[in-house]
Protein backbone atom coordinates (compact mmCIF):
# COMPACT_ATOMS: atom_id res chain seq x y z
CA UNK A 1 0.00 0.00 0.00
CA UNK A 2 1.84 3.13 -1.28
CA UNK A 3 0.65 6.38 0.45
CA UNK A 4 2.04 9.93 0.03
CA UNK A 5 2.95 11.66 3.33
CA UNK A 6 -0.59 14.42 3.01
CA UNK A 7 -2.59 10.85 2.68
CA UNK A 8 -0.86 9.34 5.56
CA UNK A 9 -1.44 12.75 7.72
CA UNK A 10 -5.36 12.66 6.87
CA UNK A 11 -5.46 9.21 7.82
CA UNK A 12 -3.88 9.65 11.07
CA UNK A 13 -5.92 12.55 11.94
CA UNK A 14 -9.44 10.32 11.53
CA UNK A 15 -8.09 7.75 13.65
CA UNK A 16 -7.17 10.39 16.41
CA UNK A 17 -10.66 12.06 15.71
CA UNK A 18 -12.70 9.11 16.29
CA UNK A 19 -10.25 8.54 19.77
CA UNK A 20 -10.68 12.18 20.68
CA UNK A 21 -14.17 13.57 19.41
CA UNK A 22 -13.80 16.42 21.57
CA UNK A 23 -10.56 17.59 20.36
CA UNK A 24 -11.85 17.89 16.58
CA UNK A 25 -11.57 21.10 16.00
CA UNK A 26 -7.69 21.11 16.76
CA UNK A 27 -7.04 17.75 14.86
CA UNK A 28 -8.71 18.94 11.62
CA UNK A 29 -6.37 21.92 12.01
CA UNK A 30 -2.91 19.93 12.57
CA UNK A 31 -0.58 19.22 9.89
CA UNK A 32 2.87 17.54 9.79
CA UNK A 33 3.99 20.13 12.33
CA UNK A 34 2.27 19.72 15.07
CA UNK A 35 3.03 18.58 18.66
CA UNK A 36 1.53 15.17 19.78
CA UNK A 37 1.81 16.60 23.54
CA UNK A 38 2.01 20.30 23.17
CA UNK A 39 -0.29 21.08 20.80
CA UNK A 40 -3.16 17.88 20.84
CA UNK A 41 -2.55 17.38 24.79
CA UNK A 42 -1.73 13.96 23.90
CA UNK A 43 -0.80 12.05 27.06
CA UNK A 44 1.42 8.44 27.17
CA UNK A 45 -1.21 6.48 27.29
CA UNK A 46 -3.25 8.74 24.34
CA UNK A 47 0.32 7.98 21.95
CA UNK A 48 0.64 4.36 22.89
CA UNK A 49 -3.59 4.23 22.18
CA UNK A 50 -2.73 5.70 18.58
CA UNK A 51 0.45 3.31 18.13
CA UNK A 52 -2.06 0.43 18.36
CA UNK A 53 -4.24 1.87 16.36
CA UNK A 54 -2.38 2.75 13.08
CA UNK A 55 -0.67 -1.13 13.68
CA UNK A 56 -4.36 -2.19 12.94
CA UNK A 57 -5.00 0.28 10.50
CA UNK A 58 -2.25 0.49 8.43
CA UNK A 59 -1.33 -3.24 9.31
CA UNK A 60 2.20 -2.25 10.24
CA UNK A 61 3.96 -3.37 12.85
CA UNK A 62 5.97 -0.89 14.98
CA UNK A 63 9.66 -1.84 16.67
CA UNK A 64 9.76 -3.00 20.02
CA UNK A 65 11.75 -0.34 21.29
CA UNK A 66 9.03 2.28 20.11
CA UNK A 67 7.90 4.32 22.84
CA UNK A 68 5.89 7.23 23.88
CA UNK A 69 9.12 9.29 23.54
CA UNK A 70 9.56 8.39 20.19
CA UNK A 71 7.56 10.83 18.48
CA UNK A 72 7.43 14.35 18.60
CA UNK A 73 4.83 15.84 15.82
CA UNK A 74 2.32 14.20 13.72
CA UNK A 75 5.14 14.46 10.78
CA UNK A 76 7.35 11.93 12.78
CA UNK A 77 4.41 9.42 12.94
CA UNK A 78 4.08 10.22 9.35
CA UNK A 79 7.22 9.51 8.48
CA UNK A 80 7.41 6.55 10.75
CA UNK A 81 4.76 4.60 9.13
CA UNK A 82 5.69 6.15 5.60
CA UNK A 83 8.84 3.89 6.19
CA UNK A 84 6.83 0.80 7.10
CA UNK A 85 4.47 0.89 4.18
CA UNK B 1 -11.20 -1.50 14.96
CA UNK B 2 -10.71 -5.25 15.56
CA UNK B 3 -8.11 -4.73 18.09
CA UNK B 4 -10.57 -3.45 20.52
CA UNK B 5 -12.61 -6.39 20.29
CA UNK B 6 -13.14 -8.55 23.57
CA UNK B 7 -10.79 -11.75 23.18
CA UNK B 8 -11.50 -15.06 25.28
CA UNK B 9 -9.82 -15.47 28.07
CA UNK B 10 -8.13 -19.16 28.39
CA UNK B 11 -6.34 -20.88 31.28
CA UNK B 12 -2.83 -20.42 31.98
CA UNK B 13 -0.36 -23.16 32.15
CA UNK B 14 -0.30 -24.85 35.07
CA UNK B 15 3.21 -25.84 35.16
CA UNK B 16 5.33 -24.03 32.76
CA UNK B 17 9.57 -23.84 33.18
CA UNK B 18 9.77 -20.67 32.98
CA UNK B 19 7.77 -20.43 36.20
CA UNK B 20 9.44 -22.75 38.33
CA UNK B 21 11.14 -19.77 40.50
CA UNK B 22 7.57 -18.23 41.23
CA UNK B 23 6.41 -21.09 41.89
CA UNK B 24 8.75 -22.81 43.81
CA UNK B 25 8.42 -19.56 45.68
CA UNK B 26 4.67 -20.07 46.22
CA UNK B 27 5.05 -23.53 47.19
CA UNK B 28 7.41 -23.04 49.77
CA UNK B 29 6.69 -19.61 50.82
CA UNK B 30 2.84 -20.34 51.31
CA UNK B 31 1.96 -21.82 54.72
CA UNK B 32 5.27 -19.81 56.13
CA UNK B 33 3.39 -16.72 54.98
CA UNK B 34 -0.04 -17.07 55.66
CA UNK B 35 0.81 -18.11 58.94
CA UNK B 36 2.78 -14.40 59.42
CA UNK B 37 -0.19 -12.55 57.30
CA UNK B 38 -3.00 -14.37 58.33
CA UNK B 39 -4.95 -12.66 55.67
CA UNK B 40 -8.52 -11.35 56.56
CA UNK B 41 -10.45 -11.30 53.60
CA UNK B 42 -13.69 -9.13 52.91
CA UNK B 43 -15.44 -8.80 49.66
CA UNK B 44 -17.42 -6.40 47.93
CA UNK B 45 -20.49 -8.50 47.15
CA UNK B 46 -21.28 -11.94 45.77
CA UNK B 47 -19.68 -11.42 42.89
CA UNK B 48 -16.06 -10.62 44.10
CA UNK B 49 -16.13 -14.03 45.79
CA UNK B 50 -15.88 -16.01 43.28
CA UNK B 51 -12.24 -17.46 42.45
CA UNK B 52 -10.44 -15.31 39.38
CA UNK B 53 -10.59 -17.26 36.97
CA UNK B 54 -8.72 -17.11 33.22
CA UNK B 55 -6.86 -13.85 32.19
CA UNK B 56 -7.66 -10.76 34.78
CA UNK B 57 -5.28 -7.74 35.40
CA UNK B 58 -5.35 -7.25 39.80
CA UNK B 59 -4.52 -3.37 40.96
CA UNK B 60 -4.40 -2.60 44.12
CA UNK B 61 -3.31 0.57 46.54
CA UNK B 62 0.42 0.76 47.43
CA UNK B 63 1.49 1.54 50.27
CA UNK B 64 4.24 -0.76 51.16
CA UNK B 65 7.20 -2.37 49.38
CA UNK B 66 5.36 -5.52 50.91
CA UNK B 67 2.33 -4.98 49.07
CA UNK B 68 3.41 -7.73 46.11
CA UNK B 69 3.71 -10.10 48.54
CA UNK B 70 0.27 -9.16 50.14
CA UNK B 71 -1.58 -9.89 47.02
CA UNK B 72 0.02 -12.82 46.45
CA UNK B 73 -1.59 -13.73 50.04
CA UNK B 74 -4.56 -12.29 48.86
CA UNK B 75 -5.04 -14.44 45.67
CA UNK B 76 -2.53 -17.14 46.99
CA UNK B 77 -4.50 -19.45 43.81
CA UNK B 78 -3.44 -17.52 41.43
CA UNK B 79 0.49 -16.62 40.06
CA UNK B 80 0.79 -12.87 39.58
CA UNK B 81 3.13 -11.32 37.39
CA UNK B 82 3.78 -7.88 38.76
CA UNK B 83 4.42 -4.87 36.72
CA UNK B 84 8.08 -3.45 37.90
CA UNK B 85 9.31 -0.17 37.38
CA UNK B 86 12.92 -0.29 35.89
CA UNK B 87 14.84 1.28 38.65
CA UNK B 88 13.69 -1.72 40.57
CA UNK B 89 14.56 -4.01 37.52
CA UNK B 90 17.34 -3.19 36.85
CA UNK B 91 18.94 -2.91 40.44
CA UNK B 92 20.41 -6.32 42.33
CA UNK B 93 17.16 -7.70 42.82
CA UNK B 94 16.69 -7.50 39.35
CA UNK B 95 17.86 -11.04 37.93
CA UNK B 96 16.02 -12.49 41.05
CA UNK B 97 12.75 -10.20 40.00
CA UNK B 98 12.76 -11.37 35.89
CA UNK B 99 13.08 -14.90 37.62
CA UNK B 100 9.76 -14.53 39.63
CA UNK B 101 8.07 -13.34 36.35
CA UNK B 102 8.13 -9.67 37.01
CA UNK B 103 7.44 -7.45 33.69
CA UNK B 104 9.78 -4.46 33.61
CA UNK B 105 8.31 -1.42 32.65
CA UNK B 106 9.70 2.25 31.78
CA UNK B 107 7.76 4.46 33.71
CA UNK B 108 9.02 7.83 31.73
CA UNK B 109 8.77 6.20 28.18
CA UNK B 110 6.80 3.02 28.32
CA UNK B 111 7.28 0.81 25.05
CA UNK B 112 5.07 -0.98 22.74
CA UNK B 113 7.03 -3.87 23.41
CA UNK B 114 6.29 -3.49 26.98
CA UNK B 115 2.09 -3.46 26.18
CA UNK B 116 2.72 -6.39 24.17
CA UNK B 117 3.71 -8.65 26.55
CA UNK B 118 1.42 -7.60 29.32
CA UNK B 119 -1.45 -8.42 26.84
CA UNK B 120 -0.08 -11.46 25.44
CA UNK B 121 0.47 -12.93 29.94
CA UNK B 122 -3.42 -11.45 29.93
CA UNK B 123 -4.46 -12.86 26.72
CA UNK B 124 -2.50 -16.37 27.50
CA UNK B 125 -5.06 -16.68 31.07
CA UNK B 126 -2.26 -15.65 33.37
CA UNK B 127 -2.68 -12.67 36.20
CA UNK B 128 -0.95 -9.49 35.52
CA UNK B 129 -0.97 -7.60 38.71
CA UNK B 130 -0.38 -3.67 39.13
CA UNK B 131 -0.09 -0.69 41.21
CA UNK B 132 -1.85 1.93 39.15
CA UNK B 133 -0.61 4.68 41.24
CA UNK B 134 2.90 4.07 40.27
CA UNK B 135 4.43 4.02 43.42
CA UNK B 136 4.46 3.72 46.78
CA UNK B 137 1.67 6.28 47.94
CA UNK B 138 1.40 6.15 51.54
CA UNK B 139 0.46 9.04 54.22
CA UNK B 140 -1.05 12.07 52.46
CA UNK B 141 -0.39 10.17 49.09
CA UNK B 142 -2.55 7.78 49.85
CA UNK B 143 -5.75 8.80 47.47
CA UNK B 144 -2.89 9.58 45.04
CA UNK B 145 -4.97 9.25 41.63
CA UNK B 146 -4.49 6.13 38.81
CA UNK B 147 -2.93 5.97 35.91
CA UNK B 148 -4.65 4.74 32.89
CA UNK B 149 -1.92 2.70 31.52
CA UNK B 150 -4.68 -0.02 33.16
CA UNK B 151 -6.98 0.20 31.02
CA UNK B 152 -5.48 0.32 27.37
CA UNK B 153 -3.69 -3.24 28.23
CA UNK B 154 -7.92 -4.54 29.62
CA UNK B 155 -9.11 -3.46 26.13
CA UNK B 156 -6.24 -4.61 24.17
CA UNK B 157 -6.40 -8.12 25.94
CA UNK B 158 -9.98 -8.28 27.05
CA UNK B 159 -9.40 -8.88 30.64
CA UNK B 160 -11.39 -7.96 33.54
CA UNK B 161 -9.51 -5.66 36.18
CA UNK B 162 -9.93 -6.61 39.62
CA UNK B 163 -9.56 -4.15 41.67
CA UNK B 164 -8.13 -5.11 45.12
CA UNK B 165 -7.72 -2.44 48.82
CA UNK B 166 -4.76 -3.60 51.07
CA UNK B 167 -5.21 -2.02 54.33
CA UNK B 168 -1.92 -0.37 55.33
CA UNK B 169 -0.46 -3.22 58.41
CA UNK B 170 0.03 -1.11 61.73
CA UNK B 171 3.35 -3.48 62.65
CA UNK B 172 5.05 -5.93 61.25
CA UNK B 173 3.11 -9.12 62.92
CA UNK B 174 -0.35 -7.55 62.49
CA UNK B 175 -2.72 -9.09 60.63
CA UNK B 176 -3.33 -8.38 56.79
CA UNK B 177 -6.74 -7.05 55.77
CA UNK B 178 -7.94 -7.05 52.39
CA UNK B 179 -11.13 -6.06 50.55
CA UNK B 180 -11.60 -7.61 47.17
CA UNK B 181 -13.42 -6.19 44.67
CA UNK B 182 -16.08 -7.04 41.56
CA UNK B 183 -14.08 -7.53 38.59
CA UNK B 184 -15.26 -4.41 36.03
CA UNK B 185 -14.75 -5.48 32.37
CA UNK B 186 -14.20 -2.23 30.03
CA UNK B 187 -15.42 -3.16 27.05
CA UNK B 188 -18.80 -4.32 28.68
CA UNK B 189 -18.64 -0.91 30.20
CA UNK B 190 -17.56 1.58 27.60
CA UNK B 191 -18.02 -0.50 24.28
CA UNK B 192 -15.69 -2.16 22.22
CA UNK B 193 -14.08 0.98 20.73
CA UNK B 194 -13.79 3.56 23.56
CA UNK B 195 -11.96 6.70 23.08
CA UNK B 196 -9.48 8.55 25.30
CA UNK B 197 -12.57 10.21 27.28
CA UNK B 198 -13.99 6.98 27.84
CA UNK B 199 -10.20 5.40 28.97
CA UNK B 200 -10.44 8.41 31.35
CA UNK B 201 -13.48 8.03 32.64
CA UNK B 202 -12.85 4.04 33.36
CA UNK B 203 -9.36 4.95 34.91
CA UNK B 204 -11.70 7.02 37.34
CA UNK B 205 -14.43 4.56 37.73
CA UNK B 206 -11.41 1.85 39.39
CA UNK B 207 -9.76 4.98 41.49
CA UNK B 208 -13.87 5.30 42.85
CA UNK B 209 -14.12 1.68 42.82
CA UNK B 210 -10.56 1.32 45.29
CA UNK B 211 -12.43 3.94 47.39
CA UNK B 212 -14.96 2.29 48.12
CA UNK B 213 -13.04 -0.88 48.83
CA UNK B 214 -11.15 0.99 51.21
CA UNK B 215 -14.40 2.00 53.10
CA UNK B 216 -15.58 -1.45 53.49
CA UNK B 217 -12.13 -1.85 54.99
CA UNK B 218 -12.89 -0.55 58.39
Amino acid sequence: MLMTKPEIVEKLKEILTAADSGNAEKIKAADESTRLAEDLGLNSVNVLYLVIAIEEVFKIRFDDDTGVDTFSTVGDVADYIGGKL
Amino acid sequence: MSWMKKQKVKKAALFSPKNFVIDFIRVTGAVPTLLWLRPKKKYASQRAKEKIRGGALIIANHTDFLDPIYLMAAVWYRRHHFISSEEIMDSRAGGFLRACGCIKIDRNNVTINTLREITDRLKNGEVVSMFPQGRISAGKDEDAKFKSGMVLMAIRSGAPIVPIYVKPKKSFWSRLNVVIGEPVSVTELYGERPGFAEIDAAAKLLYEREKELKGLSD
